[in-house]
């Protein structure tokens, strides 16, 4: 054991300091990167050397520069975040359905149905009038106005929902590409003893965005690669390879399917299955199969009616030209509601009895009356196996009232979600995120110990010019 | 456990966001002057507030129904009230001369009275509401009564009016009731008797003419049998109009209560709100400036 030795220890703590200096270094530099995990280095002392009988350290070596990671935690965030991806698309897509039946702020087919029946009752307080025809007229092109307005705007949302399905799927086959691209780069730098925690945290952030579109599941292979499958169980990603999410529009029902080509090309449906473990393409398909279709159900339900009870008692009355059996509406669905257009003024049968007839006049108003009462007559609403017997009113109001219920626990949903991730990530952060205080301490801590090992070499180096100068 | 600015960033962020949330809220609330501004803010109550709305434009729709039948029934009282005066001034007239008189310039003065009241008589009977003839039934565009025959050229229909929900008043009186007693008012043909007593006047005739006065003087009674039905059917939309009227203000009432907004109660909150909101960015601003960098 002479100097030389001194040399040598001296220069692994140089070395190993340079080392954490370089890791702290890398932590302050992505202190704000998404999915980062902070690296720490470990150190391990050199083996031991006997010298004079005594073990002597031959100074510090690295024994590993560790990921600060929690799988669990990981796995409730990608959870999470599946969660969140649904909640927050149906919340934004209801928050855009909401405002169609705002009846509270604005003027929508609540009024117009009060308009149309109220129209009826003016026109029964003077049955022969032109004025209070004429009324009766436009208050019913308003009112089926409304009925088409209602209807083409709850199928546009259907429709942005179909076609967001294609970014989705899209942004799904990017995701599976990237993992599979990852998992090949882990496995290769792996292979070859490297450290490979920034590809690792690369690939656990696009597992987690990932989630976000699809609730997908995965696991780690003793090899270090990645398995993800999605909720019907197809492989996603697999070592390196990939499946992919296309949308393929479907004649019968002119909306798009899902349609996953697995790695090894076989191609199969899964747009039943896909939307089970949430993300938004879950949210989004139950939006656009079951939450808005469900309204316009309930509205073509309340059209089909309105149409059917207006055009029995319509069809009884006469008209002041003495007409009978006239339609006052066609069509049975909100889009296709319209006003008969053999209607017009005359033949809007406001009587009961022919006013042409020796026994009647114009003045009769005994249909009008009943076509009034209408408001007030409760009918039968079915919509699949729920029949519902209530006024047309009534129903329209228990459909916005149902509409507000639904916002609302999406929006619910939502909020709870986003602060059940909001807990998830101060824990990741509070166990992976880097503190720029603790960086900072220990850049000083690491600096000193590089400045000390410095000085070993300093102290060996005059050590050296001493036995030196002795022979001299 | 460890604390890291990225942990501080995203609490304040977090909870500045859910500050401005609520402020917005309150503020939308104190804008709007409603608690509830879209169905989701409170769903059941939505469903109430819009089916009272729904009623008060029911009443709304009633009351305006109700003002019609009462400018209708108004008309038809004015001429109630003139055809109950031409047949009193018949009757005084007829009284004169129960027994008949040899003056011929007496009778003819008489008759051509008579005469002259009956086309009143007519008149009144073929009074118009706008284009509308009041007493004709449901044919309202025919004059029901005519000076050259005593029929009745009418409809017998009731013309009604829903005054409120399932609740309904005729607001006509057909003339054929009222002038020719076909009705539940009297059994006096009115324009036949005034003929009858034109002509026994003319014929000098005592006996008839004290019977036609006579059957003139049952009239009176059948008159104001229609005018006091029309009085009773002006009192009862008055009563329909005074409960419909009450029926409206409860309801407003129920609806403000639970709509608007109490605006001492939202601007206080909007304060306290806003002050926390204040405090919350300070705090946030302050705490990101601190750094161990400062001190190095």
């Amino acid at each position: 054991m002479g100097v030389n030795s001194i040399f040598n220890v001296a220069t692994t703590g140089i070395n190993m300091a340079r080392v954490a200096i370089e890791v702290t270094g890398e932590n302050i530099a992505n202190v704000n990167t998404d999915g980062y995990s902070r690296q720490t280095v470990m150190f391990k002392t050199g083996p031991t050397i006997t010298s004079n009988g005594f073990p002597l350290g031959t100074g510090v070596q690295l024994a590993q520069v560790r990921r600060n990671h929690d799988e669990l935690l990981q796995l409730q965030l990608v959870n999470g975040n599946s969660a969140g991806g649904e909640s927050s698309v149906k919340e934004n897509a209801l928050s855009q359905v909401e405002p169609f039946f705002n009846e509270l702020t604005t003027e929508g087919l609540g009024q117009s149905l009060q308009d149309f029946f109220g129209s009826w009752k003016d026109l029964s307080t003077n049955a022969a009038g032109t004025a209070e025809r004429q009324v009766v007229l436009s208050r019913s092109e308003s009112l089926v106005d409304t009925f088409h307005r209602l209807s083409s705007n709850l199928n546009d949302s259907i429709e942005s929902a179909d076609r967001s399905l294609d970014g989705i799927t899209r942004s799904i086959t990017d995701f599976a590409t990237s993992i599979a691209s990852l998992n090949e780069q882990i496995l290769q730098t792996e292979r070859l003893g490297g450290n490979a925690n920034e590809l690792r945290d690369q690939r656990d952030n696009a597992v987690f965005q990932l989630a976000e579109k699809v609730g997908v599941g995965y696991s780690e292979q003793s090899d270090g690669t990645l398995t993800v499958t999605l909720p019907g169980g197809e492989i996603l990603v697999e070592g390196n390879k990939y499946g992919t999410l296309t949308t393929q529009d479907d004649p019968a029902t002119g909306l798009n399917d899902i349609i996953f080509t697995s790695s090894t090309g076989v191609v199969s449906d899964v747009t039943a299955t896909i939307g089970n473990g949430q993300g938004e393409i879950g949210g989004t398909l139950q939006v656009r199969d079951e939450i808005v279709p469900g309204y316009l159900a309930q509205l073509d339900e309340m059209a089909k009616q309105l149409v059917t009870a207006v055009n029995t008692q319509h069809v009884a009355g006469y008209g002041l030209d003495g007409s009978t059996g006239t339609a006052f509406f066609t069509g049975a669905t909100s889009s296709t509601i319209s006003i008969n257009s053999a209607l017009t003024v005359e033949k809007i049968a406001a009587a009961a009895k022919d006013p042409t007839s020796l026994l009647s006049g114009p003045g009769d108003n005994g249909n009008a009356l009943k076509l009034a009462g209408l408001q007030s007559t409760s009918l039968t609403f079915t919509v699949g196996a729920t029949a519902t017997t209530t006024t047309v009113s009534s129903y329209y109001n228990s459909l916005v009232s149902k509409v507000g219920v639904d916002a609302r626990n999406a929006e619910t949903t939502m909020l709870q979600n986003e602060s059940f991730m909001k807990q998830l990530n101060t824990l990741r952060e509070s166990h992976s995120g880097v503190s720029l205080d603790e960086e900072l301490t220990n850049l000083i801590k690491f600096q000193k110990a590089y400045s000390a090992s410095a000085r070993m070499i300093t102290t060996a180096s005059e050590m050296l010019d001493t036995v030196l100068a002795m022979v001299r | 456990m460890r604390v890291t600015p990225g942990m501080t960033a995203n609490n304040a962020m977090y909870n500045l966001q859910k500050g401005r949330t609520i402020l917005g809220r309150l503020q939308e609330q104190v804008a709007s002057g409603m608690v509830i501004n879209r169905p989701s803010d409170d769903p059941i109550t939505t469903r109430q507030l819009l089916e009272l709305e729904n009623k008060l434009e029911e009443g709304e729709q009633y009351l305006s129904n109700i003002t019609k039948a009462n400018l209708w029934l108004k008309m038809t009282n004015t001429a109630l009230g003139g055809v109950a005066d031409v047949v009193n001034q018949a009757r005084k007239l007829a009284g004169t001369i129960t027994s008949g008189s040899s003056d011929s310039t007496v009778r003819e003065n008489a008759v051509s009275q008579l005469t002259e009241l009956k086309k009143q008589l007519v008149d009144m009977g073929n009074t118009q509401f706008g284009d509308q003839y009041l007493f004709s039934g449901s044919k309202t565009d025919t004059p029901p009564f005519s000076n050259t025959d005593n029929l009745y050229h009418g409809s017998g229909d009731a013309i009604a009016v829903e005054i409120d929900r399932s609740s309904i008043s005729a607001i006509n009186i057909t003339g054929d009731s009222l002038l020719m007693g076909t009705g539940s008012y009297g059994s006096v043909h009115v324009l036949q008797t005034f003929d009858d007593l034109i002509s026994a006047i003319q014929a000098n005739n005592p006996a008839n003419i004290r019977d036609a006065a006579l059957k003139l003087d049952n009239s009176i009674p059948q008159i104001s049998n229609a005018i006091s039905d029309v009085s009773s059917r002006l009192n009862r939309l008055e009563n329909a109009k005074t409960m419909i009227s009450s029926d409206k203000a409860t309801i407003q009432g129920i609806i403000s209560d639970t709509q608007s907004v109490d605006m001492i109660e939202a601007a206080t909150k909007l304060t306290l709100r806003q002050t926390a909101f204040e405090a919350a960015l300070s705090a946030t601003a302050k705490i990101s400036q601190l750094s161990l960098l400062d001190y190095m």
